[in-house]
């Protein structure tokens, strides 16, 4: 996730709480949130982390909150949660919400693998901000870009004289 | 009833009595007007009458939302604030992005009126159902910034949606806008005035309901289409907007010869790369962002770390900006632009009405029409970016001679100085947006007939430079259209224009997702309103209510005593031809601009004498009881 | 072999949504790039005041029309201080782009 990328647009928050609900697009019901300092520019999509060791699943009384065998998820099993919010308490991203009309918890549950909210944001401004990619390209993408940075200067030079030499 | 797309609730406030009524929203408007523009100009229409003075507690000041307004569809997150006009003194609204119109439909209105004058400043609170007036008086003063974080304070929440007003308003300064976001001004006609003259200080918003979709799956599909065709239509706009926003357009006009410079004098600017989109994206941008729902992220935010200016922080710095207080006033000094606009957003200042005021300045300083006394012995020669951010700020406060000058805005402070209205470029007392008319004869047609005065934004017909001829025929039905100096083709092209863009702004999409792809124009808005709202839309609908809108907005202007004398361009684009730069020479002979205006009347099936709407035209669209009252005043046009 | 290289142009005209879209316009683009590689920038400077044609963003996206129909590809960069970005892409005909081009010739728009 490029945090100093995203521009607040809200994309994100709407696919994800439209997908969800099933037709109603209103940003309280999305399971991403994107939390900015208008003043300073800074916008940054807050999403659930799917922790190693999540705080949400340690702290469940009834064992509502598993991890998925597919997509490694952390999701909740709804018919067991019986509406305690100690797991929104425990999750240090504010990344749990409560879904009033059911009286239980719901999160980000990647969308069976195939998570909305990285799909409109890499459609509507490419590269995009929030991405779903393996793991270990995650840090090889990560230091890539970081090398860019740092390099900046030779291969701007270096690009220029390869075009204008053709 | 229950709707989809629309939240189906009007606010009504009565800010004298201090009530405040929720209505429910009726089929008949939905139908026929679509939301946001649309709505605010029926009621304006309906419940405004003819003659009252804008500061008067029978004005209505209203805020519209559209029905895609609070969902994915793209660039959708517009808001629209309207009112009878003190710039115009006649029709006039404004339209600002952000996220405030979002958060407006996810609390559950699509509209809010403002009826009567408050005695004491007030604000709106407005918490999904529960709505409520509370007293302003530790608001009153403070600008624009300082309002929106006190009441973020006050109220306990950072995420609340916060449109204000700032001195400027307060103190009925013409050039007063309403903001939102800090930096989103729904600039045009002085509506910040109106709010100031209600004593209405901030609307600030949550809301937690949402919006319904009625069709999710197939919302989702167009969505994806249409950006893709965004994308492949329109590719080099797509690329290039979202990386420099509107500032690229200084060098993209230039090119053109329609970089308005020296107040309109001339359209190229022998110092337009030190303006350039490109310049402020490399040295000022640190950061790109976006309205609600927009694919573009064209606001540009922006930093300044070195020179005089050094320590300004400015978002949405906007071609308005950077042309507007730099080639129109004649200034190259880009960071001093970025200065300027910080200080209009903190007071509440419409960029457009305060550059043109102070073009307007400028040249009648050079010309002896101001003289040192009139501005308090600040040197008004071009191009003086420390006499610029003083005369804002004395124009935000109406401060001293000058001020008081300024408040007015260019029509109204010109009167005063006779002599100088040649140099007052507005029409029907409105200034013009930043294209230079003489190069670009759809835009001229455009600037003269919008039914908000002297405006690019009602036409915006960017199919005159971006459509191929092919495409010009095809959907306009002559090639002509792309010959930017030619007349022909040019009233059929402005209407369709206006017409497509009375429902832009209905929707209360942005434009510029509507560009060079012709498919876009005619595909989109019928596709997102039937996916969202469930109800059947097609082109023709969409473009009939779009026409409806046009000649409701034509014939309250028309009730107030407007006609064809107003549909003129300030007297300057005709007589001086351009002298510098490619497109030297060039000028807009009357004769061949009134063959543009009859081209116009007759598409629209307007009078050709008197420039008003017949009694056919409004028959056709619905609008018998609109005739029948114009009939009654004697202020119907006359079929042939 | 032209006769099926125009079919297979015509298919994809009518794929990218450009039917009745391709017209004198491309076709003065093409004769254009005949013999040599031009950005959109020079392209209008040689074709301007021809079919009504006034502006550079007219030519830029017909351009980019002909690319999407395989017409014209990009052939390198330029560097012309115009259009935003220093460099702008430089063009060049394909034999697709020749087919075409004597076909409108002799059709006028497709």
């Amino acid at each position: 996730m490029d945090a100093d990328q995203c521009d607040g647009c809200r994309l994100c928050e709407m696919m994800c709480s439209l997908v969800k609900t099933g037709g109603t697009i209103s940003p309280v019901k999305a399971r991403v949130r994107v939390v900015k300092i208008e003043t300073l520019g800074i916008d940054v999509p807050m999403i659930c982390y799917h922790c190693e060791d999540p705080p949400c699943k340690a702290v469940c009384p009834t064992a509502a909150i598993y991890r998925s065998g597919e997509t490694d998820a952390v999701l909740v099993e709804e018919s067991r949660c019986i509406g305690c919010r100690e797991c929104m308490v425990a999750c240090p991203f504010g990344a749990i919400l409560f879904d009033e009309s059911k009286g239980v918890v719901a999160k980000c549950d990647l969308c069976d693998g195939n998570p909305a909210c990285v799909k409109i944001c890499e459609q509507a401004h490419p590269p995009g901000v929030i991405h779903y990619i393996r793991s270990d390209m995650s840090e090889k993408d990560k230091r890539r870009r970081a090398m860019y940075k740092l390099q900046e200067a030779a291969i701007k030079s270096r690009t220029a004289s390869k075009s204008s030499a053709s | 009833m229950e709707f989809y797309g629309w939240s189906g609730t009007t606010l009504r406030v009565n800010l004298e009595k201090g009530t405040i009524k929720k209505e429910p929203l009726k089929e008949e408007l939905a139908l026929n007007y679509v939301g946001g523009r649309g709505f605010n100009s029926k009621i304006l229409y309906d419940e405004v009458p003819q003659g009252i003075d804008p500061f008067d507690p029978e004005n209505k000041l209203i805020f519209g939302t559209g029905p895609c307004t609070g969902t994915i569809v793209p660039c959708s997150g517009r808001w629209t604030v309207t009112a009878k006009s003190p710039t115009t003194d006649a029709f006039g609204d404004a339209n600002a992005g952000g996220h405030w119109g979002a958060e407006l439909k996810w609390a559950g209105y699509d509209v809010i009126v403002f009826e009567g004058n408050s005695k004491n400043p007030v604000y709106l609170f407005i918490d999904d159902n529960n709505v409520q007036l509370a007293k302003a008086d530790d608001l009153w003063g403070l600008d624009v910034w300082e309002t929106t974080d006190a009441l973020k304070e006050k109220l306990g929440d950072p995420d609340l949606e916060v449109a204000c007003i700032g001195p400027a308003g307060e103190r009925l300064s013409l050039p007063a806008c309403v903001i939102s976001n800090y930096t989103r001004g729904a600039g045009k006609c002085g509506m910040g005035a109106v709010m100031g003259s209600k004593k209405l200080k901030a609307i600030v918003v949550r809301g937690t309901k949402g919006v319904r979709v009625a069709h999710p799956e197939e919302l989702i599909k167009v969505v994806e289409e249409s950006i893709d065709i965004l994308k492949t239509e329109d590719k080099w706009w797509f690329e290039n907007f979202s990386k420099y926003g509107t500032p690229i357009f200084v060098m993209l006009f230039q090119h053109l010869g329609a970089l308005p410079t020296y107040n309109w004098r001339e359209g190229w600017f022998e110092r337009a790369e030190e303006l350039s989109g490109e310049l402020l994206y490399n040295k000022y941008v640190k950061k790109k962002r976006a309205c609600n729902a927009c694919v573009y992220h064209c606001s540009a935010y922006c930093v300044v770390d070195e020179g005089p200016y050094a320590g300004t922080v400015g978002e949405g710095v906007e071609y308005e900006a950077t042309g507007g207080f730099g080639s129109k006033l004649g200034n190259a000094d880009l960071a001093s632009t970025i200065a300027a606009k910080t200080l209009c957003d903190k007071l509440g200042i419409d960029l457009i009405n305060c550059t043109d005021t102070l073009g307007w300045a400028m040249e009648s300083y050079e010309k002896g029409f101001l003289t040192k006394e009139d501005t308090d012995g600040l040197d008004l020669s071009w191009g003086n970016p420390d006499a610029i951010l003083e005369a804002i700020r004395r124009m935000g406060y109406r401060e001293g001679n000058l001020g008081e000058i300024l408040a007015r805005g260019s029509r109204k402070a010109a009167r005063e100085k006779k002599g100088s209205d040649y140099y007052s470029i507005t029409i029907k007392g409105q200034q013009m947006g930043l294209v230079e008319p003489r190069p670009m004869w759809a835009w001229g047609l455009g600037f003269a007939t919008s039914t908000r005065g002297g405006d690019h934004l009602r036409t915006q017909p960017a199919p005159e430079f971006m459509f191929t001829p092919e495409e010009a025929e095809k959907f306009i039905g002559t090639p002509k259209i792309s010959d930017r100096f030619g007349w022909e083709g040019k009233g059929r092209l402005v209407a369709w224009c206006q017409n497509i863009r009375a429902i832009n702004d209905s929707l209360e999409n942005c434009k510029y997702f509507f560009r060079g792809s012709p498919r876009l124009y005619v595909e989109f808005p019928a596709k997102v309103l039937t996916a969202t709202t469930g109800y059947e839309w097609t082109y023709e609908k969409v473009l009939e209510c779009g026409e409806r809108i046009y000649n409701v907005e034509k014939a309250y202007n028309v009730r107030e005593g407007l006609g064809r004398q107003d549909d003129y361009l300030p007297e300057r684009f005709y007589k001086e031809p351009l002298s510098k730069g490619p497109f030297a020479g060039t000028v807009m002979p009357k004769e061949k601009f009134d063959l543009m205006l009859e081209e116009y009347y007759k598409v629209r099936d307007w009078d050709q004498k008197t420039g008003m709407p017949t009694r056919r035209a409004l028959k056709r669209l619905g609008l018998e009881k609109i005739a029948n009252e114009l009939g009654k005043v004697g202020r119907l046009g006359k079929a042939e | 072999m032209a006769a099926e290289t125009l079919e297979k142009t015509k298919e994809l005209i009518r794929k990218e949504h450009l039917e009745g879209l391709i017209g004198t316009t491309h076709s003065l683009i093409m004769k254009t790039l005949s013999s040599q590689e031009l950005c959109a920038t020079e392209i209008f400077e040689k074709i301007r005041g021809q079919n009504y044609i006034t502006a550079q963003y007219q030519v830029v996206r017909a351009i980019d029309q002909l690319r999407r129909i395989g017409c014209v590809r990009v052939a390198g960069k330029k560097k012309t201080g115009f259009m935003a970005a220093p460099y702008e892409p430089s063009y060049a005909i394909t034999e697709t782009g020749h087919v075409l081009q004597r076909e409108l010739d002799r059709q006028k728009r497709l």
